[in-house]
């Protein structure tokens, strides 16, 4: 069952061992996977930004790698790693598969081609001159850039920016659909403000969790905490390069609720002997009592007797296999037995 | 997985069964108890050489909270221990198994308890080096902590009494 998943270990015997870090490095330290919407740290290390809201939410204020204060406010995607996990992941099985089909064969010496003098200046040439374009390029373009709105956070290019804020972050009008409309018909998802339990109503959660089409049952606890993991699991998923749906966000709700929040519940209510009164809880219950009682008494005399029977039955058994043989073993053994059964 | 989708903490628990086996530890064995449920492991640690648990081969449990890694899990030795950081009952005491936020013995700093990028094999290599090097500071058995600040060489003797019983001598 090990074989179908996938971790850096794979690559431990191939011969390419090197490719282990690189494949560690583009994993989440949290959950071990490949990178879900990389978020960088103010302390500089990168998660998934569902394991870091949750953690950050959850556990602690600290980086986990370095301890350090980290607040979710202060998280920023990593936009370059999640292209590289996108592009390494997308090789990974073919380089595996390459490598691992390489090391039953021997691997022909790689000669370096002979380069000449002038070929490589005219390469660098070349080179110098391409990246003086691009960067005339990049200054020309500056407007297609995508930037992050300083307050939703959503992505959207630079000439876009500055109607963007003067509509209060809201683009839905008919003018701020243009640079949407080209491309894709989604609006671009916003992330959600995180409510505080000292300073919010419980009412005004359950209306929350209403708008979203959450369930609003449960103790005041339980909700804000649905709606705390709701935040989190939104959240990562605006991070994300492709966004799931609601609906798939909703069952990974459910699924935490029933593993997570169960399993808390599911946990033995403490019975303090204080609480009981055991004169009274005797009189409550003698019925129960004495019914447990009889049924004790009889099972036991049931085991009596059975037991009885198979003993009568084994000494006659015994009896003629002592007559065959001289061991006499079992004998003792049978007479432990018959000791144990005196005492209960 | 009992029919459902791995969770977060069952998918990681696999990835580091995989890796532990593929790259284990010395002296050190762990898996999952039961290939169905992998939030309880066994494990088995060397005692370390040079030290009154040398030659002793210590069972011990290791059981997963449903949040993990974010909440540490919980190591039981199944034998019988004499060690001033371990419980009587077999529970350790050991910085990294507790989460920022609890400190039982008031003495940790946050640099040394668990986060999520801790590990099963980090977990069972500081274990086995608490056997080499126990820390007084924080008694879980105040017998065993005061007997080794004040009498090693009874110590020693009840440890290796403990390491022939573990081993069924």
């Amino acid at each position: 069952m090990n074989s179908d998943i996938p971790d850096p270990s794979d690559w431990i015997d191939s011969k390419l061992s090197g490719l282990k870090d690189v494949d560690e490095t583009l994993r989440c330290h949290i959950c071990k996977e490949f990178f879900t919407a990389p978020m960088i740290t103010g302390c500089g290390h990168t998660f998934c930004s569902l394991c870091i809201q949750r953690y950050l939410t959850n556990t602690s204020q600290r980086c986990p790698t370095c301890m350090q204060e980290q607040q979710i406010s202060q998280l920023r995607k990593n936009v370059t790693v999640e292209t590289l996990v996108e592009h390494f992941s997308a090789q990974r099985a073919t380089i595996l598969r390459v490598v691992k089909e390489a090391a039953k064969q021997p691997i022909p010496e790689v000669v370096e081609p002979p380069s000449s003098p002038d070929l490589d200046d005219g390469r660098r040439r070349s080179g110098r001159k391409r990246t003086r374009t691009n960067y005339t390029e990049t200054l020309v373009s500056s407007d297609d850039i995508q930037v992050e709105c300083p307050v939703c956070q959503a992505m959207l290019p630079g000439a876009a920016i500055n109607r963007h804020l003067d509509n209060n972050c809201n683009d839905t009008g008919a003018n701020g659909g243009n640079w949407l409309g080209t491309k894709k018909k989604t609006k671009p998802l916003r992330k959600i403000q995180r409510v505080n339990q000292a300073s919010e109503s419980v009412a005004n959660v359950r209306r929350k969790l209403q708008d979203e089409g959450l369930s609003t049952s449960g103790s005041k606890q339980t909700l804000f905490r649905r709606y705390d993991e709701w935040v989190t699991l939104w959240n990562a998923n605006v991070d994300n390069k492709t966004p799931r749906s609601k609906s798939d966000i909703k069952d990974d709700l459910r699924r935490w609720e029933t593993t997570v929040v169960a399993n808390e519940n599911a946990q033995p209510v403490k019975m303090t002997i204080k609480n009981i009164d055991d004169r009274q809880w005797v009189q409550k219950h003698k019925e129960d009592y004495d019914y447990l009682i009889e049924q004790a008494r009889k099972s036991i005399l049931k085991k009596k007797q059975e037991k009885e029977k198979e003993q009568q039955q084994q000494q006659e058994g015994h009896q003629k296999a002592v007559d065959r043989r001289e061991d006499n073993e079992p004998d003792m053994k049978r007479s432990e037995t018959e000791g144990y059964q005196v005492v209960s | 997985m009992s029919g459902k989708r791995p969770s977060v903490a069952q998918k990681r628990l696999m990835k580091e069964y995989k890796q532990f086996i593929s790259d284990p530890p010395q002296g050190i064995s762990a898996g999952p108890a039961d290939e169905d449920n992998f939030l309880l492991w066994e494990c088995l640690i060397q005692g370390p050489d040079d030290t009154p648990y040398e030659g002793g081969l210590f069972p011990a449990t290791l059981k997963f909270p449903q949040d993990y890694p974010l909440s540490p899990p919980v190591m039981k030795f199944t034998c019988e221990m004499y060690h001033p950081n371990i419980y009587k009952d077999g529970t350790v005491c050991i910085s990294i198994l507790h989460a920022p936020g609890d400190d039982p013995n008031m003495y940790e700093s946050a640099s040394e308890r668990w986060s999520p990028i801790q590990s099963v094999d980090k977990i069972l290599l500081s274990v086995m080096s608490m056997l080499a090097e126990p820390n007084d500071e924080s008694g879980a058995n105040i017998d065993a902590s005061k007997m080794w600040r004040d009498d090693q060489e009874q110590f020693v003797k009840i440890v290796r009494g403990t390491v022939r019983k573990a081993l069924g001598l």
